[in-house]
Order: C-alpha cells, then sequence, then structure tokens
C-alpha cells in the first residue's frame, strides 16, 4: 500500500471513532501544549532578563568587588569574605595606573530616613559615589547637576536624588536647592537623577547618593570599608582587554604574589547574563523533565488504545492478510494510525501552547513567545511519540496468524 | 496458461498441531489436483481437517509436509512476504461471514485487494465497478455493509474475491449465513461464474450446496475419503 493511500485509510478509520481518537490524543495534546507554553515563558524569561541587563546596565562596564555578582554557593561566599576589603584607596589607585579605562569609580551604600519638610521616607537607599560616577554613564541627571570632585574631597554635604525618592519629598524639578535631613544630617540637593526604571520589579529610584567621602565620615556602616569598583572601557577597548589590565593592575596594588588566585571578583554583564542563563537553563531542564512525562504518559495512553484497536479488528486484519496484506502492509496501516493521533494531539497542543503563551505575553511583562525550534520541537517529538508507542500494538497485529484472526469471534 | 498446468497440485499433505506434549494430525497424506476451469466442493463433518486443508490451499498456512505447488509455484517454501503476494494476486477469498470492512463503502471493499497490488487511482475504481456491475450491485456501490442484506453483502465479497481476476476462487461455507432462498442466489451466482471460465473450490457441509458443483471430494480424519463426479 502507498503511504499517501495509507494515511488516508487510517485517517478514516480514526474519523469513525471520533470520541475514541480525541480522548486518546488528549495526553499529548496536554504534554505539547505544557512544553510549547513553558518553553515560551522560559524564551520570554530570558528575553526579559536581558532587555532589563541592556536597559538599566551600561552593557560595557564591568564590577570589582569582594562578593561575586553571580549566584555563588556558600562555601565560595565564606572564601569571599575572608578576603580583605576592596578600599577606596585601591579604587584611587586603579583609576591612576588603569590605561584603558575611559572611568573609574567607587560605590558603596547604607540605609537611613530622608526627610524634607514635614515629609519622611525611611529605608532609603543610601549610596556613597565618587564624582565619576557620572563618566560611567550609569547614571545621568535631570535637574540640576552632579557633584563635584572637588565636593567629594571637601565632604560637602550635598546630595542626589533618585526620582521616586524626589517625587515622595516633593516635585523633582523643584528639589534642587532645597534641603534634605539624611540620617540626622543636613544635606542640600543638587541635582535630582534621570530615571533608571526597575529590574525584575525592584526599583532603581528610590535611593540618595552623596559623595563617597562625605558618605564614609557621616553614613557608612561602621568597620565598612569595602566598596564595589566600576570600569567603563575606553572606546576601542574590548571589555575582556580592559578587564584583564584591571585585574593584573589590581592584583599589584593588593600585594598578590605571582601565584596566588585573585581575591576578587570581576563581574562583567555577559558574566552576569550567563549565569543568569544558567538558572534559566536549569528551569528549562524541568521543563523538558514534565514534557517527558506527559508525553510518555500520553504515549502510553496511545499504546493503550492502539492496543485495543488491534484486538478489537483482529477479524479485520484476517481479512486484509487474506486479501494480500503483508505483515509490513499491517505494521504501516497501525504505526500510521498512531502517528496521526499523536501527531494530531500535537497540532492541537502547539495551538494550545501558543495561545497560552500569547495570553502570558499579553498578561505578564514577560515578552513570552514560541519559537520555531520550539514549535517544530514539539511536533517531532509528538510523532516520535506516536512511532515509539505504535510499534508494539503494530508489531501484535502483523504477528497475528491470519488464520487465528479469520476465526476470531 | 496452459491448461495442462493445473491450479493446485498437492501431494502427500501432513498437518501436525502440537500443542505441548499432544500433537493432533490434521491432515495425513492428503494428494489433491485441480484443474483449471473445475468446480469442485470439498466436504466433511467438522474435525474431519477440511478447514486445515482449505488454509493450505488458500496459502494462509503451510503444511508440515508434503507438496504443493499453486499455477506452478512452489508454495510450501515460501517466506510470508511471498504468501501474502500469491494470495493478492491468485486466489479469491469468500468468506462465511463476508469478512467487508464495516467502516468502507462497498466500492471501497472491492478495491481493497487492489490496494495492495498496487493498483492506482481510476483503474481501480474502473474495475471495481466492472466486478460490482457483474454481481448486480452497480447501484450500491456507495453503500456500507450495515446497509446491505445478507446476500448482498456476500455478493460484495464475491465481487472483492473477482476483482483482481484470481485463478481460483476459493470460498468457504459462502451460502452458511444465509437463509436458503438468498443461498440458493449465491450459489447460482458461482455457477454462473464457473460457466464464464472461473475454477471454484467451495467447502460445505451442505450437500445440497455439494451438488452445485462438478465433483465432490469428501474428506475424514484427515484423509480423502471419495473424490467423485457429481
Amino acid at each position: 500500500m502507498r503511504t499517501p493511500e495509507m494515511l488516508l485509510s487510517a485517517a478514516a478509520d480514526l474519523r469513525s471513532n471520533r470520541l475514541r481518537t480525541v480522548l486518546t490524543s488528549l495526553g499529548v495534546l496536554i504534554g505539547v501544549t505544557a512544553v510549547v507554553s513553558l518553553v515560551g515563558l522560559v524564551t520570554g524569561l530570558e528575553n526579559y532578563v536581558r532587555s532589563q541587563f541592556d536597559s538599566v546596565l551600561g552593557a560595557r562596564v564591568f564590577e570589582i568587588s569582594k562578593f561575586s555578582g553571580g549566584f555563588d554557593d556558600l562555601d565560595a561566599w565564606m572564601e569571599s569574605r575572608s578576603w580583605p576589603d576592596l578600599t577606596v584607596e585601591q579604587a584611587r589607585q586603579l583609576s591612576d595606573l588603569m590605561t584603558t579605562a575611559g572611568a573609574v569609580t567607587w560605590r558603596s551604600g547604607s540605609g537611613a530616613t530622608v526627610s524634607c519638610g514635614g515629609r519622611s521616607v525611611e529605608g532609603v537607599r543610601i549610596r556613597g559615589l565618587a564624582a565619576s560616577e557620572i563618566d560611567v554613564a550609569s547614571m545621568s541627571i535631570d535637574h540640576g547637576r552632579f557633584f563635584s570632585e572637588a565636593e567629594d574631597r571637601a565632604r560637602a554635604r550635598v546630595c542626589v536624588l533618585g526620582s521616586d525618592l524626589a517625587s515622595a519629598l516633593g516635585s523633582p524639578p523643584g528639589m534642587p536647592g532645597r534641603d534634605v535631613v539624611i540620617g540626622g544630617n543636613r544635606f542640600t540637593v543638587v541635582g535630582v537623577a534621570k530615571p533608571l526604571g526597575s529590574i525584575f520589579g525592584h526599583g532603581l529610584d528610590d535611593f540618595a547618593a552623596v559623595p563617597y567621602s562625605t558618605f564614609e565620615a557621616l553614613l557608612a556602616r561602621r568597620d565598612d570599608n569595602d566598596v564595589e569598583i566600576a570600569v567603563l572601557p575606553l572606546p576601542g577597548v574590548t571589555v575582556e582587554e580592559s578587564q584583564e589590565e584591571a585585574r593584573l593592575v589590581l592584583r599589584r596594588i593588593r600585594g598578590l604574589p605571582f601565584a596566588a588566585a585573585d581575591n576578587f571578583h570581576i563581574t562583567t554583564q555577559q558574566g552576569m547574563l550567563e549565569s543568569m542563563q544558567q538558572v534559566l537553563a536549569g528551569a528549562a531542564i524541568v521543563t523538558v523533565g514534565i514534557a517527558a512525562i506527559s508525553l510518555l504518559v500520553g504515549g502510553i495512553g496511545i499504546m493503550n488504545i492502539m492496543l485495543v484497536s488491534v484486538t478489537e479488528r483482529t477479524r479485520e486484519i484476517g481479512t486484509r492478510r487474506a486479501l494480500g496484506a503483508r505483515r509490513r502492509d499491517i505494521v504501516r496501516q497501525f504505526l500510521a494510525e498512531a502517528v496521526i493521533i499523536s501527531m494530531g494531539g500535537g497540532v492541537l497542543g502547539l495551538l494550545a501552547g501558543y495561545g497560552l503563551t500569547i495570553l502570558a505575553d499579553r498578561l505578564t511583562p514577560l515578552p513570552a513567545s514560541v519559537s520555531p525550534l520550539a514549535a517544530f520541537l514539539a511536533l517531532g517529538f509528538s510523532a516520535t511519540v506516536g512511532l515509539l508507542f505504535g510499534v508494539y500494538p503494530a508489531w501484535k497485529a502483523a504477528r497475528m496468524d491470519p488464520v487465528e484472526a479469520l476465526r476470531y469471534e | 496458461m496452459d491448461g495442462a498446468v493445473p491450479v493446485i497440485e498437492a501431494t502427500g499433505l501432513r498437518k501436525v498441531y502440537s500443542m505441548g506434549e499432544v500433537s493432533v494430525e490434521a491432515l495425513r497424506g492428503i494428494d489433491f489436483r485441480l484443474a483449471k476451469g473445475e468446480f469442485t466442493a470439498i466436504m466433511g463433518a467438522s474435525g474431519s481437517g477440511k478447514s486445515t486443508l482449505l488454509n493450505i490451499i488458500g496459502c494462509l498456512d503451510r503444511p508440515t509436509e508434503g507438496s504443493y505447488s499453486l499455477m506452478g509455484r512452489q508454495v510450501e517454501t515460501m517466506m510470508d512476504s511471498e504468501l501474502a503476494a500469491v494470495r493478492n494476486r491468485f486466489i479469491g477469498f469468500v468468506f462465511q461471514t463476508f469478512n467487508l470492512l464495516p467502516r468502507a463503502s462497498a466500492a471501497a471493499n472491492v478495491e481493497l485487494p487492489l490496494v495492495y497490488a498496487r493498483v492506482q487511482g481510476r483503474e481501480r475504481r474502473e474495475r471495481a465497478m466492472e466486478v460490482l456491475e457483474r454481481v448486480g450491485l452497480a447501484d450500491r456501490a456507495d453503500h456500507r455493509p450495515n446497509q446491505l442484506s445478507g446476500g448482498e453483502r456476500q455478493r460484495v465479497a464475491i465481487a472483492r474475491a473477482l476483482v483482481t481476476r484470481p485463478a481460483l476462487l476459493l470460498a468457504d461455507e459462502p451460502t452458511g449465513n444465509l437463509d436458503s432462498r438468498t443461498g440458493a442466489v449465491i450459489l447460482e451466482l458461482f455457477r454462473n461464474l464457473h460457466d464464464e471460465g472461473n475454477t471454484i473450490l467451495l467447502v460445505t457441509h451442505d450437500p445440497g450446496v455439494a451438488q452445485a458443483a462438478g465433483r465432490l471430494v469428501r474428506i475424514r480424519d484427515g484423509r480423502v475419503e471419495s473424490d467423485t463426479a457429481g
């Protein structure tokens, strides 16, 4: 029997038992729906992560700190904790010595209550920033100005407010020139920063930034001399080159022997993205696991029904064999049915999964989407499941003795 | 085809079924010849071995011993797929229970052997219509088996057997499931087919049916008991 003919005849047999066919394909349908929508969501999550990194953080800036910016286990974290602090002196030396850096800045932070007039906001992120922060291009100013290096050196009591905090205390354009109280000390607002937006739903504009020296003197947590350093490579220098120079220079500054391992972490956007993607890869594995289980269940359902169908149609099989069907024709007939059931479920599951993904795209901030690859895989897998679980019933059908099959009541 | 080559030439057919310790000898050495154009009936009580003989002649089963050639082809050594091809090409089966596919139209049922013979499209439909016309059911071509009477179903089955223009029509109790009037019509159809030159082997336990044939072979205990011209 030729293939198109066989497929048509298999489809006709399935049509005559419509409810059973639909119920049988349900397992695969649900499995494929789960795969397609979960893969769509994970893809969306990945796109979202990437867009967040790109929009909020400069893609070329890398950061140096004692603690890794990625996802460390406890041992790595404990080891980091034993390392000497990165001090502001080391940061200054790094800034002086590096030749591939367009800008080097350093930061520290704590928390305090900020008030202005009658209004007061608790738990505000206080950032101690070098004047070079503005050069690293991770912050820009909407109203007023950023503080200067001179102000930093003079421990001037000036500050720049994040846009959310400025709104909470008054109107952002009206804030420069006003006085605010930060942790009990009076500061003059010189500027309001441009909104940064949020990363993973966490607002970034509720901070008050003061010159680093001022911060160190008035607002730093006791015994906390550790800073985070951010470096923007010069144009024309690759991030890798600049990163390597920073590493070597910082090792010299920190007096590390030749053979010793680094006692600081350098985190690039790329690196953070990669470690984020590792987490997402974990999610993808879970997805694949769910998919495998549901497709297995679907496949067993197909096998079950195909076995019933083979038994029910024993006499038909005998008749077909008497009329000249070879074993191989019988195998192909039943395999075709199993694959059609399975792929039917696959196609419907793909559509359902696509629908769910679009829904998720509309209703959540995740830009979820179904990739052609995921669609292709879903269909491929469902066809494979049909083949795999159809083989045994088809073999059973073909193995029947025609004489016995014709005698079957 | 040379008239000298018999349609069936079987010598010393033995068939032993072994079920563990016990073995049952269903055929104990049967010699049987069937010439082209003959209409022969095989009779025997149930358990006589006539069904086993029919299965071997129909190439659905192989003898344990002995040789069997169908249209000059040695059959007992053939592989399963070769047997399928031989059944498809040389034998037209008519069953007691008709064995039509319930969900296919009369025409589609008749086309089925041609599907396995890889006859395509229009030729297949035309040949199916031709034989349906021959059995007087051209106007029922689109009916499903459950829309047909018992006699009509058996005529569709006969059309299905004829559609490959087989060398041998093999009928197993073709009137067994029909009332006597309808049975007589079917028997008349077989006689006409014989007159048109078809070779027919019919298995029955009904003496009345057996009389329609020109030759009667009686089987008993796995042996030929008598072989007479009727």
